[in-house]
């Protein structure tokens, strides 16, 4: 199970940001630990103090030195330096004090910094996203990929009008997040639901989807702004004649205004004119593209008049989708059957 | 409605009449339901009332609302805030497997039961640990782990971690406030105002009733549908029967879960209009339960208001903000297509035009580029009553409504209303199907979206005047005899009273039962 990778490693439990070393209990115990032990020294040396009082002392030094690192100290706070710093002064007497002194400058530089602790989160986050295979292998073990045996809807018109209120809801999610023009009539139909719960949510979705689409519509004009003024190179013509595709759809679709609708038919004329009127072969360019690419291409090329280039199209589609072609005669001479 | 400081807070006030919950609205956010809130305590000056308001966190606004005098408290929810700083040593519970399941059930299905065990196992975690330190210990991890496994096994942990945090810290917030007394608990929304009430009726045996002005869990699953900010982790295609949970689903199910535990817990549901009672019946709301109490306007205000002259220039008018919502660019092209009927029509658009300055912009582009610079006019914001007169046919081209005032206000001036199927509009423009006797229709409804429908209708209003006039006139006697401020403020005080009136129930005390 995925939650068994949450445990961060035992190092990285101090929160980021937090300092754990060079803090006020800290400081002060170790300053008192040293003038304590200074005085033990003092003792030992003097020759009239017997050693079980400097041992006792020394232990009193070490308690109260306990007592400001850990008394009333708040849970959450990380322990370690402190815990540390008391061993030093317990085993190490007067040198240990002192040395714990020294130290402590460097204490907050222990344990994981940002960067460390950083890593962590961004796998915590799976930011990386791992290698291909490894994610693929654990979104199949996890059962979160597509279940074929869940088969889609053949049309969304079909659930809107025939289905459960829960499939209409989830069609009209689906619609509202994966929108296509395709989808506009299930959404029109929806907007005439007799069920006021799914007449509301297609309001919604048909607010949302013209707030997309005005986003989109600005985007598709400036293409077609950019194919008149000649400005795209060979490298973009078949985006072009695929913006000019969008845009006739989206001009149809019935969610966009009238000046809007306007707008998309102008567009989609700008790119298509420029692209005919180049040396480029735009059959070729039509039967490459995608099916809806290639229809609003031929219907220009109809509407211009060019009906030898719209068969081309049309055979050179034919033939890239796999599609036999009968030989109807070699020559003059026609085939038989 | 007037701007002012915080309203005080007085949580030691006494016993109140009234507890009203509500959630992200009142006093803090001008209009709507807190408009609302505040006519209802204006409306019932005999009665106290306390207020606690849900919030997601502290608001940085002030109060836009006066308190009336016989608010006595005002309690503030913050859902966002729970959990202390964990501790590092501390006994935990015992049997964190009982609460997870009760939790589960609560989340998944909801229901008065479901609710009763939760507070139950509560009440024994509460015997060992503070319940704002059990949100951040070692036994909330264990929670969580059971919890995922039982509720989204197939979906992203880290997705349903955080996820988890936000409902249970929302759920645990409503749990631990301390209960304002009250005689009768009154929430104005399902979510978590409506748990807030639930509990209240099982903890004190106090009546719970919820007043409903949208249906809560259908704005949410819209929201959740559409969101894209919420991660889809599963794949399903887009396959619409996929049984697999995901976080899309576990949110849903949860604010259903908690619409359902309000329902069957509450006393009494009230809707404004009775559309919206059946998605309250699909989530088990007893009919007996069930009851309309639809809002009003005051009748006065309109009294001197007379229906525009035949002879005036034909005007159509919309009333609102111009904000996508309200589809004004369906009204311009509506009124683009009347033209051609109707030469010298005149279409207003009164309402604020600074929401949405883009829509709003969009809008003017519009009526500029279809040719109707001397006939589109928008007013921005202006008294509406200044204008009533000089209209011949509303109309509203909302996506979305409740309510709406103005197909009230409307009729109170006799104008006949041409209006999209949203909302109550149906019910107040043709009357319910129990009017008796049926008092005509008030006006045409439309389609959504469809700016044809709209010009033939108001084409219809505008060019016959005395069917506009009957219209006009059968919309006034239904707002007269059903929407007004005084019938809607006479409801909920025998609503109140007999509620008060009524014996509680024995409070079913958690950890007791």
């Amino acid at each position: 199970m995925a939650a068994k990778r949450l445990t961060a490693p035992a190092h990285m439990h101090r929160p980021a940001g937090e300092p754990s070393g060079l803090t006020v209990r800290e400081a002060s115990a170790a300053a008192f630990a040293v003038a304590g032990e200074a005085i033990v020294v003092l003792l030992a040396f003097s020759g009239d103090v017997p050693v079980t009082v400097t041992v006792i002392v020394h232990a009193a030094i070490t308690l109260i030195a306990a007592a400001i690192l850990f008394w009333n100290r708040p849970g959450s706070e990380d322990r370690t330096v402190a815990a540390v710093l008391l061993l030093v002064i317990v085993v190490s007497g007067p040198a240990g004090a002192a040395a714990a002194l020294a130290m402590l400058p460097f204490a907050g530089h222990a344990g994981a910094g940002p960067q460390v602790l950083k890593a962590w989160y961004a796998r915590l986050a799976n930011a990386d996203g791992g290698d291909r295979a490894t994610v693929m292998h654990d979104r199949v073990t996890a059962g979160r990929v597509v279940r074929f045996d869940d088969r889609p809807p053949e049309d969304f018109a079909g659930v809107i009008a025939n289905g459960t209120l829960a499939q209409r809801q989830a069609a009209l999610g689906l619609i509202a997040r994966t929108f296509h023009t395709d989808f506009a009539p299930a959404l029109a139909l929806a907007l005439r639901s007799p069920e006021p719960v799914v007449r509301t949510q297609a309001a919604a979705v048909v607010a949302r989807v013209r707030s997309d689409l005005k986003l989109r519509l600005k985007t598709l004009l400036a293409t077609a702004a950019g194919h008149g003024a000649g400005g795209h190179g060979a490298g973009s013509h078949r985006g072009g004649l695929a913006a000019a595709a969008e845009l006739l759809r989206l001009a149809d679709c019935g969610l966009v205004d009238r000046a809007d609708s306007e707008r998309c038919r102008r567009g989609a004329d700008t790119i298509l004119a420029k692209a005919l009127a180049t040396e480029r072969d735009v059959t070729t360019e039509a039967a490459r593209g995608n099916r809806e690419t290639a229809l609003v291409i031929e219907g220009f090329l109809l509407t211009a008049g060019r009906l030898k280039d719209f068969r081309v199209s049309r055979r050179i589609h034919d033939l890239m989708a796999g599609r036999r072609y009968r030989v109807r005669r070699i020559g003059s001479q026609p085939v038989p059957g | 409605m007037t701007r002012t400081a915080a309203i005080k807070t007085r949580p030691d006030a006494v016993e109140s009449d009234v507890c009203l919950i509500v959630e992200g609205c009142y006093p803090y956010v001008p209009g709507g339901v807190s408009s609302w809130i505040d006519w209802l305590m204006r409306s019932q000056p005999e009665t106290s009332f306390s207020v606690v308001a849900l919030w997601p966190r502290p608001m940085t606004v002030p109060s836009r609302y006066a308190p009336p005098p016989n608010l006595v408290a005002l309690h503030h929810l913050y859902l966002q805030q729970f959990g202390a700083r964990p501790q590092a040593s501390g006994r935990g519970p015992l049997g964190h497997e009982r609460l997870g399941e009760a939790l589960t059930r609560l989340l998944t299905r909801g229901g008065t039961m479901a609710l009763s065990d939760v507070m139950d196992e509560l009440a024994h975690v509460r015997r060992t640990m503070d319940l704002s330190h059990l949100f951040n210990s070692p036994v909330a991890w264990q929670l969580v782990q059971d919890m995922y496994r039982r509720e989204m096994p197939n979906g992203s942990f880290l997705h349903y971690f955080w996820a988890w945090r936000a409902l249970l810290g929302g759920l645990l917030s409503v749990l631990e406030f301390p209960l304002p007394e009250a005689k009768v608990y009154h929430t104005i929304s399902t979510g978590y105002a409506g748990l807030f009430a639930a509990r209240a009726q099982l903890e004190t045996g106090r009546p719970a009733l919820l007043t409903e002005h949208g249906i809560y869990t259908n704005e949410r699953r819209i929201e959740l549908l559409m969101a894209g900010w919420v991660t889809d982790t599963i794949d399903k295609g887009h396959a619409l029967d996929d049984a697999r949970v995901d976080l899309r689903d576990m949110w849903i199910r949860a604010f259903e879960a908690y619409a359902r535990t309000c329902y069957e817990t509450a006393t009494g549901i009230v809707s404004l209009y009775r559309d919206n009672q059946r998605p309250q019946r699909l989530l088990g709301a007893a009919e007996a339960k069930l009851k309309v109490i639809a809002n009003g306007i005051d009748l006065a205000r309109f009294a001197a208001i007379k229906p525009a002259p035949n002879t005036a220039r034909p005007t159509i008018a919309l009333i609102g903000r111009v904000v996508a919502i309200k589809d004004v660019k369906t009204f311009i092209e509506a009124a683009n297509i009347l033209k051609a009927r109707v030469p010298d029509l005149r279409a207003w658009v009164i309402g604020p035009t600074d929401e949405e300055p883009d829509y709003y912009k969009d809008c003017v582009a519009l009526a500029a580029g279809l040719g109707l610079d001397g006939t589109v006019l928008f007013t921005g914001s202006v008294n509406v009553l200044d204008y009533l007169g000089g209209i011949h046919v509303m109309v509203l081209t909302s996506l979305s409504e409740s309510q709406p005032l103005v197909v009230l206000e409307a009729g109170a001036a006799g104008i006949p209303f041409v209006a999209t199927d949203v909302g109550s509009c149906r019910e107040i423009i043709e009357g319910p199907d129990s009017e008796s006797p049926h008092l005509g229709a008030g006006g045409i409804i439309t389609h959504l979206a469809a700016a044809d429908e709209l010009a033939d209708a108001a084409a219809v209003l505008l060019t016959d005047p005395q069917r506009r006039r009957t219209m006009g006139e059968a919309l006034r006697s239904r707002v007269a005899a059903f929407y007004t401020s005084s019938t809607a403020a006479a409801s909920y005080q025998q609503l109140y009273a007999g509620l008060a009136g009524a014996a509680p129930k024995p409070p079913a005390v958690p950890g007791e039962a």
